[in-house]
């Protein structure tokens, strides 16, 4: 294990560095692809492509006779093609939906070409055998002739991203845009489709034509988490696309009978469940935490905004009140009330001695905000949008936890009050009344 | 798509319930296919709301991760079972009449024709039920939830039935081509139909017509009978497009009921 894993990472095998060189540059082109293809919101297009490139493989190699890459390339290319000329006749001039647009192309081209196939079983080419390589990829099987092939494509793919990368960008964004100011998107589309169709008849040899729609989805919807910036994004995804290449070709390395393909894919999924869960800001800790902080401060705020009316009532500031004379304003669960005695140990704005609370200085001025943008919004309600005051406390409550200063003092100029202005009640009617 | 996700997610299923049973016992294969049929369903959509991925990409990691590991499975277990990646994608409809069915010594014909007739049954008798529920839900899903019909129950009701469908197709014809049939005969119904009865019954005559001439052609080319079918299909689908495009005007009838 070990001895394999120095060979591996010190490249001693030719074929070895073949492979791994091949699939690095595979994942970072479709990395950069993707992307685009991903923000476009068309990631099964590339699907229905790989699988659409199936007949003209077949086609192509019928014909010739032999099996050289190039050749099923430009069939690959051909076919896959007239899939994207299909798919549009389809979506845009019948009422054919969308998703079942991809399928009937996706379906019908793949159809045929399995057709094909068994037929050219069926023949006595010699070559035909490792055909079947385009099906489920044989990243193993990359040649020196394919590293080329790979390597120039993948510059290629590289320098057309780079001199039109902002085009592309604002295709990305706003299509609708881009045709306002004049741009040729019918082109630029035309050259974005023909990167993908490269990229995903470069790559089927290697990973094969169902699991090749991975490569290009999976590494730009985990790069996603990661960042709001597409420079940043496809750097991501090309680094993600790498990674999973040289895992697959380290499983299939170890272990011979594991093929490259599926395993590349296995890591990318890995790395997106990862993602998922543990990127920052997006992930869903970081989502989780967000939320309960936000809970616990609207639980705070409510506390507070309740203590404070309970001494407004009372006319009392610096005085202890015990907890069960809150319950006529608001109920506090046992559970919320030990979190607040968390919670204000290490602010200082309550203080409590057993069941006992008294508000501090900030515990006050807080207080008293919240009361006061809660009044505020329910006479912006009921004054500015005419609704019905029996209706506006609900809404207040909610909103008061929201309310920043920047809007606080919006709504005091929309309603002509001043700036210290202190609504000493609320104005909607209480039930009992 | 979601038919295309679901018949290639269902491998991994497949492989480990053939490991588990042994044999080729249909049975756990159903169970291990329809468990990974829904898995996939709720996965894409715990992606898209928990996760808040879009959709195409949803479905595009979901399936893609569990054919994977269908493959990886079945290379691992190569040898020990007899299950290979070609035949997931070309079914095996040639070998229908092979494996047949025994109870006791009673020979009852080919198992596949019990379980494909079972779930015809099955699924006609849902939608012969539920038809209503689905009609509602599918062409005013607005209407229905504010009338309190529940889109969840019927949304995954169908998914359950296409689920079925895949599964039992999976063997005869394969992977990809079971969404063929799923796809195709209704689009191409689409195109002519004017009420769903209709389109019900058209699809249902373009999808028996494709698997007779999809078996007819292959027979005759000896290719695969899976993808001639799909062919077929396909073909019928070029056929009515070409019609409709032709006849767009209003027609003949048409204009005399509106004199």
């Amino acid at each position: 294990m070990l001895e394999d894993f120095q060979n591996f990472i010190f490249l001693k095998e030719a074929n070895l560095r073949y492979v791994i060189l091949s699939i690095i540059l595979l994942g970072a082109s479709s990395g950069l692809v993707g992307t685009f293809s991903f923000l476009r919101k068309k990631a099964l297009v590339g699907e229905t492509i790989a699988h659409s490139m199936l007949p003209g493989i077949a086609l192509a190699f019928l014909l010739s006779g032999v099996k050289d890459p190039f050749y099923l390339l430009i069939g690959a290319v051909i076919s896959a093609w007239l899939s994207i000329l299909a798919l549009d006749y389809l979506t845009n001039h019948t009422k054919v939906k969308p998703d079942a647009a991809l399928a009937i192309i996706l379906t019908v081209f793949f159809g045929l070409g399995m057709m094909l196939m068994v037929s050219i079983q069926h023949t006595d080419i010699l070559d035909k055998s490792g055909l079947d390589h385009y099906i489920f990829g044989k990243a193993a099987a990359m040649t020196k002739g394919d590293i080329k092939v790979f390597g120039s494509i993948g510059i290629l793919i590289l320098v057309i991203v780079l001199i039109l990368y902002k085009e592309f960008k604002l295709m990305s964004f706003n299509p609708e845009f881009a045709k306002v100011i004049g741009l040729p998107t019918k082109t630029l589309e035309f050259i974005l489709s023909t990167l993908t169709i490269l990229t995903i008849a470069t790559g089927i040899k290697a990973v094969g034509i169902i699991l090749m729609a991975a490569l290009l989805i999976i590494p730009p919807a985990a790069a996603r988490y990661w960042t709001d910036k597409l420079d940043k994004m496809i750097a991501i995804a090309v680094i993600f696309g790498v990674i999973s290449g040289i895992l697959g070709a380290f499983v299939s390395y170890t272990a011979p009978r594991m093929p490259t393909g599926p395993w590349t894919v296995l890591s990318l999924s890995l790395l997106i469940g990862l993602s998922i869960v543990f990127a920052p800001h997006k992930g869903i800790i970081a989502e989780s935490k967000k939320r309960r902080l936000q809970r616990d401060n609207i639980l705070r705020e409510n506390f507070l905004k309740s203590s404070y009316q309970l001494m407004e009532k009372s006319m009392e500031l610096d005085k202890f009140y015990n907890l069960k004379n809150l319950n006529t304003l608001r109920w506090f669960s046992h559970y919320e009330i030990n979190k607040l005695k968390g919670m204000f140990k290490r602010s200082d704005e309550v203080e409590f001695v057993g069941d006992n609370f008294r508000l501090n200085g900030s515990g006050i001025a807080n207080g008293k905000r919240i009361n006061r943008l809660h009044r505020l919004w329910e006479i912006y309600l009921s004054q500015r949008m005419n609704i019905k005051t029996e209706l506006v406390h609900k809404n207040a409550e909610t909103i008061e936890h929201l309310i920043t200063p920047e809007i606080e003092k919006q709504i005091l100029k929309e309603l002509e009050l001043c700036e210290n202005f202190n609504p000493t009640a609320e104005i909607h009617k209480p039930i009992q009344a | 798509m979601l038919g295309d996700a679901i018949s290639h997610a269902v491998l991994p299923g497949i492989v480990i319930a053939y490991f588990i049973a042994g044999e080729r016992a249909s049975f756990a294969i159903l169970i291990g296919a329809s468990v990974l049929g829904m898995l996939v369903t709720l996965m894409i959509e715990a992606l898209q709301k928990k996760a808040k991925l879009q959709l195409d990409a949803s479905i595009g990691v979901s399936f893609t991760s569990l054919f994977a590991i269908g493959i990886i499975l079945v290379s691992l277990f190569a040898g020990q079972i007899d299950i290979d990646a070609d035949c997931v994608l070309h079914g095996e409809i040639a070998y229908v009449p092979l494996d047949l069915w025994y109870v006791g010594d009673t020979n009852l014909g080919p198992r596949a024709i019990w379980i494909l007739g079972g779930s015809l049954i099955l699924i006609f008798l849902f939608l012969w039920r539920a038809f209503k529920g689905l009609y509602i839900t599918t062409f005013d899903a607005a209407f229905a939830s504010s009338v309190g019909i529940s889109l969840a129950f019927w949304h995954y009701g169908l998914m359950a039935a296409v689920s079925l469908s895949t599964v039992v197709s999976f063997e005869s014809v394969g992977a990809i081509l079971v969404v063929a049939f799923l796809v195709v005969p209704p689009s191409a119904a689409y195109l002519i139909s004017q009420n769903l009865k209709q389109m019900i019954i058209y699809t249902l005559i373009i999808g028996a017509l494709s698997s007779a001439g999809g078996y007819l052609i292959a027979s005759q080319i000896d290719g695969s009978i899976a993808g001639a079918m799909s062919v077929v299909a396909g073909l019928q689908f070029i056929i009515i497009l070409v019609y409709t495009k032709l006849n767009r005007g209003i027609s003949t009838k048409e204009l005399r009921a509106y004199k």
